[in-house]
């Protein structure tokens, strides 16, 4: 691994442009459904994801404050409205608690304690990975396809 | 049916191993191109043991996303394999190599690793650094001009490329351009702002779901061309003059028809360019400015306000 990208794992809070994380949150769901089922027991998705979660939040006088790029948020808040969380998300205090809330269901010892919120987790790994997917495909969009090919 | 769908997700992510297994026997003339395409049959192998992961009956919807997902990766792995099997083609510039490798690793780092390969398509190019080849810079130069020394200097801004995510400096960036962004549509476009989304009413951009997706794009935009702008500089800082000649030489006069929302207008980039040069004592070829078209904004009223 090149030292800039060891680095970058060591400091890395949620960014929607990185390639690994539509992947990355696609398996914290698989893992989470096998928890659930009793068929696995591989927490390390989930907890690296958590981690990337806690990341971009800081909170410096106790009030939440985001640490990621526009577009990431975006994609995060359209993710946790697609969760199924009964609260609106409208502001972006919400929206980062709501997310804080998630990374500590990930990163919980024991995950499965609560099943309400598990749950709720799954859904949101599972939405995470289609809007991230779906946000970098449209930028391969924006470049000029060829004059004459469709 | 979900069946099949994990079963040819998972056969088609083999095929795509097999496949490079294959190309693995090629000739290579520097040993790069062998070890990303080892890295990346790696990495797909890798995917594949996490499909192996969903249990048969596993919620539909897992499934669909996790397919869905490893087939926008074989969209994005599958173009990297015909790069590098063309990299090892006799059209290739060799002899520009060792010197555009040197500029890499004094670049980015001592140990980063570069794969060119002349390309059929008539814009230089370079892929984003890519997880799975960590410390790679695959740039793309154009075929008919692989004899053309002015080819180097452009790579140098396809370098610039690299060096802006090797240097986190979109991290850098983010603050000033969100910020720039957010007082732009808050203070002279705030009345081109309402009429263009009247129903949008909020004072932060960032609250509520409509507001932050124009935040959103408008902000991506403003980012891709600043990565654009810093690289026609890194390219000018290495390249000097060469670069002005080089750029001018591939893409004066510029192309007709509506200009992209990833770049600055060719006229903006241009001047960018004349600033940077002059502040830097590097002289412009006569004419340099005016040899560009000025590019169409723009008609779309959204695309206009955030762009």
């Amino acid at each position: 691994m090149s030292q800039a990208l060891a680095r970058e794992e060591e400091t890395q809070e949620l960014r929607v442009l990185d390639a690994d994380l539509p992947f990355l949150a696609v398996e914290a769901a698989i893992d989470i459904d096998n928890l659930l089922s009793n068929s696995g027991k591989d927490l390390k998705a989930m907890r690296k994801l958590a981690d990337r979660l806690t990341k971009s939040v800081d909170k410096p006088n106790g009030t939440p404050r985001s640490l990621m790029d526009p577009a990431t948020l975006t994609v995060l808040g359209e993710a946790l409205a697609q969760a199924g969380t009964t609260e609106t998300l409208e502001k972006v205090d919400d929206l980062l608690l709501r997310a804080e809330k998630i990374s500590q269901v990930l990163s919980s010892e024991d995950p499965t304690k609560n099943l309400t919120e598990l749950k709720e987790a799954r859904a949101f790994c599972l939405a995470l990975s289609r809007e991230a997917a779906a946000y970098r495909n449209s930028l391969s969009d924006l470049r000029p396809s060829h004059p004459f090919r469709r | 049916m979900k069946v099949f769908t994990t079963d040819h997700a998972k056969k088609r992510i083999s095929a795509v191993v097999d496949e490079i297994e294959r190309l693995k026997q090629s000739e290579f003339p520097y040993t790069q191109p062998r070890d990303a395409l080892e890295l990346l049959a790696s990495e797909l192998r890798r995917r594949h043991s996490v499909l192996n992961k969903l249990q048969p009956d596993a919620p539909v919807d897992a499934i669909n996303e996790a397919c869905s997902r490893s087939l926008d990766e074989l969209h994005a792995y599958v173009p990297l394999l015909g790069f590098i099997l063309r990299s090892t083609n006799v059209r290739n510039a060799f002899e520009a190599y060792s010197p555009l490798l040197r500029l890499a690793q004094s670049t980015l780092e001592p140990n980063s690793k570069l794969i060119v390969s002349s390309e059929w398509e008539y814009s230089p190019f370079v892929y984003r650094p890519i997880g799975s080849l960590p410390g790679f810079v695959l740039i793309g130069l154009p075929a008919p001009e692989s004899s053309n020394p002015l080819l180097v200097p452009l790579a140098g801004h396809e370098l610039g490329h690299s060096v802006w995510v090797n240097r986190g400096l979109s991290q850098e960036f983010k603050e000033r351009i969100e910020e720039g962004v957010l007082h732009e549509l808050s203070t002279s476009r705030r009345k081109d702002y309402e009429e263009v989304f009247p129903h949008i009413q909020v004072e932060d951009p960032r609250d509520g779901k409509s507001a932050r997706t124009t935040l959103m794009l408008a902000y991506t935009w403003a980012l891709l061309q600043t990565e654009e702008i810093f690289c026609d500089f890194f390219g000018l800082r290495l390249f000097a003059e060469s670069y002005l000649y080089a750029f001018t030489y591939l893409i004066s006069p510029g192309r007709a028809g509506s200009r992209s929302t990833n770049y600055p207008n060719i006229k903006q980039r241009v001047c960018y360019l004349g600033k940077a040069a002059e502040a830097r004592g590097i002289s412009v070829p006569v004419g340099f400015q005016s040899a560009f078209i000025q590019q169409d904004e723009p008609d779309e009223k959204a695309s206009k306000l955030l762009l």
